[in-house]
């Protein structure tokens, strides 16, 4: 009787030690402790002590401090963020969508991806909040909207792109490091292939202008006017002509490197005296440069690209799964974070980020950014978010974006591994390429 | 004593099986047969689901070039890596078996890079087959040649793939192989010295032979492994800036990559996936029965 007493106890603690192991993510406590991590799941609302929002996204430079300063200010409001890879987002709700688990409060979406979040129909129309898009930068936010109007999340600062150089290496190679002189030497892209020629030679082979053909694809490809989409066409051959017959002109002139972009190796370039033009949105100053060359201050510059043009961006969105009280809440921190004096302030000054809230996005005395020390003391803010802010423009976004971006960086990186490949030979691959990542029958390959 | 043995038939063998069942049934057999489900659907994951019958089966055999590039791709890199790692697998083996010292902790050292994690192997992989800073491109340039882009290259990234399986899968199979070779008897060995045989006779006359069923085993879990490739390709052809789906050329996309892709994606097809992923577990199926027929032949002879 008492072995089996024994038995039957030690038979039970088996199985509650694993139906514990099993557990469900209901154990209020246990998620506490690891809320940074697990917060996604765990929308909750704290009963009678203001509202937890919770928040999915890779941009920790920004979402960090604003958090903090925000749950500061607004002791009855708690944020949840949990980190996701950039390329795991759309994946991620994709997958909770899928299976019916909880989606976040909020989260960031790329606006590269724009149309593909569109598609989901997972988010708040923010007009519904007050969000008034006349306040808004026109490009961004008309962007962000469906053609019904609807408004699916608020892009987090203004994306004015332009070429950041190094002083040291322009003075030896152009004799001079002045942003004006360079800019009116740089005015066309045959200008950068034919100074790229002279640089290599005088070099001996050793600098480019560029270090990565992708790089310099990435930068041509925002800067392209050509719609990727035209009803259901793609509009691949011309858009790819554009991009791909400048890298080649540029390739052939030796005035680009073969670096993999992104990549460790190709971001240590920065700090590097082989390379002299990067391809820099203003998020790019604190994610690259000043990151890559921390030792660099002082000796880096920034020049408008012959077409001025936007590239990247992040939107902050509601999802409509949450609660009533946590959507308010929600659109009352982009609110702050976007509109706000607080916000926008740190938001400029703990990420670099100049919001779209026009307001301020043209305010003179307010885009002063911080870190113009680093580039040697230029008006940088000037020279992103009046002159370029001003002239740039943005081609629409397609749901298959994402193909054709991989299918870019494929060619770009076969035509510096080739250098006999033309564009003919790129065009074909590309689009053999593309009609197999198309999936949809009723779209059209031109 | 019969009521006795009764009871060991009823209840308790039931609820001590229980908890691997549910778990079997609910973690293992319901996702496969949801899989086998969906395949039949058009479905992305989030929208209506449309029953679409044995469309997504055609489509893959009748319109998608790319899962036959990914087969190709599949097979391509396995039968360079695989082969190359079990063959050295059984060289290391037989040469550090007799040793009378650091046989552990050779063992430990070649065993090392299997558990090593796959982002590591990565970026190890990155710094040796890089073409500006690489460190065999470094090396190839000391000895008067020109950097290889190795990992840019369409011809080239597929053998850094394999290359990565052999880095990885040698020590694993070495200590397979390790144990195998403790479990021949030592008569044996000592007969064939009696009978005149050299340590290279009696590495291929007695140690392979006897190895057969450890090395018809590897052959078949290198079968499933090189199917289910995924993470050696994706980790060294993913980034935040420059991604492609099947790295250069997509030279380097496998099954699994494919699937994941067509899953996954910013446009993703959960219903065509889920096909994709049945014709893999049937391909893995079918080799792993091949292997299996192999192993029993063994056993009848």
């Amino acid at each position: 009787m008492k072995k089996k007493l024994v038995g039957m106890l030690l038979t039970a603690a088996m199985v509650v030690g694993l139906v514990a192991g099993c557990g469900s993510s209901g154990g209020g406590e246990s998620s506490e402790a690891d809320s940074a991590e697990d917060s996604g799941t765990e929308a909750s609302e704290d009963a009678g002590e203001g509202v937890t929002l919770t928040y999915w996204g890779w941009d920790s430079n920004y979402y960090e401090p604003m958090f903090e300063a925000y749950m500061a200010s607004h002791p009855d409001v708690k944020i949840e963020a949990t980190a996701v890879e950039w390329g795991d987002m759309l994946t991620k709700v994709q997958q909770a969508l899928a299976s019916g688990s909880e989606l976040p409060t909020m989260f960031g979406m790329d606006f590269a991806l724009i149309e593909n979040w569109k598609d989901m129909d997972v988010c708040e129309d923010l007009t519904a909040y007050g969000f008034d898009k006349s306040e808004y930068v026109e490009i961004l936010v008309e962007k962000a909207s469906t053609e019904d109007g609807k408004v699916i999340g608020c892009v987090e600062n203004v994306c004015p792109a332009g070429i950041a150089y190094k002083r040291d290496l322009a003075k030896e190679y152009f004799g001079t490091d002045d942003p004006d002189e360079l800019s009116a030497m740089f005015n066309s892209y045959d200008a950068y292939a034919e100074k790229g020629a002279e640089v290599y030679d005088k070099s001996e082979g050793k600098v480019h202008l560029f270090h990565s053909g992708q790089a310099v694809a990435e930068w041509l490809y925002f800067a392209s006017d050509v719609e990727n989409q035209t009803g259901d066409t793609l509009n691949y051959t011309d858009k790819m002509t554009d991009i791909l017959s400048t890298l080649i002109k540029l390739r052939d002139a030796n005035a680009v490197d073969s670096y993999q972009n992104g990549t460790a190796e190709a971001n240590a370039t920065y700090a590097g005296s082989e390379h002299i033009f990067f391809p820099c949105p203003d998020w790019a100053i604190t994610y690259y440069v000043e990151a890559n060359d921390p030792d660099g201050s002082g000796n880096w510059g920034i020049i408008k690209a012959p077409v001025s043009y936007s590239h990247g961006g992040t939107c902050l969105g509601i999802t409509k799964q949450s609660t009533d009280e946590q959507k308010q809440a929600a659109f009352d921190f982009i609110k702050w974070a976007t509109q706000e004096e607080e916000g926008v302030n740190v938001a400029k000054d703990k990420a670099g980020y100049i919001t779209a809230y026009t307001k301020y996005t043209y305010d003179p005395d307010f885009i002063k950014r911080a870190d113009e020390d680093f580039f040697g003391g230029q008006n940088i803010s000037e020279l992103f978010y009046k002159e370029i802010v001003e002239e740039m423009d943005i081609a629409p976004a397609s749901p298959w974006d994402n193909s054709i971006t991989s299918v870019r960086n494929d060619l770009a990186q076969q035509l510096m591994d080739d250098k006999s490949m033309t564009l003919e030979k790129a065009l074909e691959i590309g689009q053999e390429q593309l009609e197999q990542l198309v999936t949809d029958d009723s779209i059209t390959i031109k | 004593m019969k009521n006795k043995a009764n009871k060991y038939k009823g209840f308790w063998p039931a609820f001590f099986l229980a908890p691997f069942c549910i778990c079997f049934l609910v973690f293992n057999l319901f996702p496969i047969l949801y899989s086998f489900y969906m395949s039949f659907l058009d479905w992305n994951g989030y929208s209506e689901k449309v029953f679409v019958g044995f469309e997504n089966y055609i489509n893959i055999f009748t319109k998608d070039t790319t899962f036959w590039t990914s087969l190709v791709n599949t097979v391509k890199i396995g039968i360079v890596g695989f082969p190359i790692a079990i063959i050295l697998g059984l060289i290391f083996a037989a040469m550090i078996c007799n040793l009378k010292r650091f046989k552990n902790l050779l063992q430990t050292v070649n065993f090392l890079p299997y558990i090593t994690t796959p982002v590591a192997i990565g970026m190890i992989f990155t710094f040796i087959f890089e073409k500006h800073v690489g460190f065999l491109n470094r090396l190839i340039e000391a000895l008067g040649g020109e950097a290889i882009n190795f990992i840019g290259s369409p011809v080239w990234a597929p053998f850094v793939i394999s290359f990565m399986i052999i880095w990885k899968c040698t020590g694993y199979y070495m200590a397979m192989y390790l144990a195998g070779i403790t479990s021949i008897s030592d008569d044996v060995y000592e007969a064939a010295r009696i009978d005149g045989a050299n340590n290279v006779q009696t590495f291929f006359r007695i140690t392979i032979p006897l190895l057969k069923p450890v090395t018809i085993f590897l052959i078949i879990t290198s079968a499933i492994y090189a199917f289910q490739l995924f993470d050696e390709p994706n980790l060294l052809f993913t980034n935040q800036s420059s991604s492609t789906v099947g790295g250069p050329g997509q030279s380097c996309l496998t099954m699994v990559w494919n699937f994941y892709n067509q899953a996954f994606g910013a446009n993703p097809r959960m219903g065509y996936a889920s096909a994709l992923s049945c014709l893999l577990f049937l391909i893995i199926v079918v080799v792993s029965l091949i292997g299996l027929r192999l192993m029993n032949g063994k056993e009848e002879a």
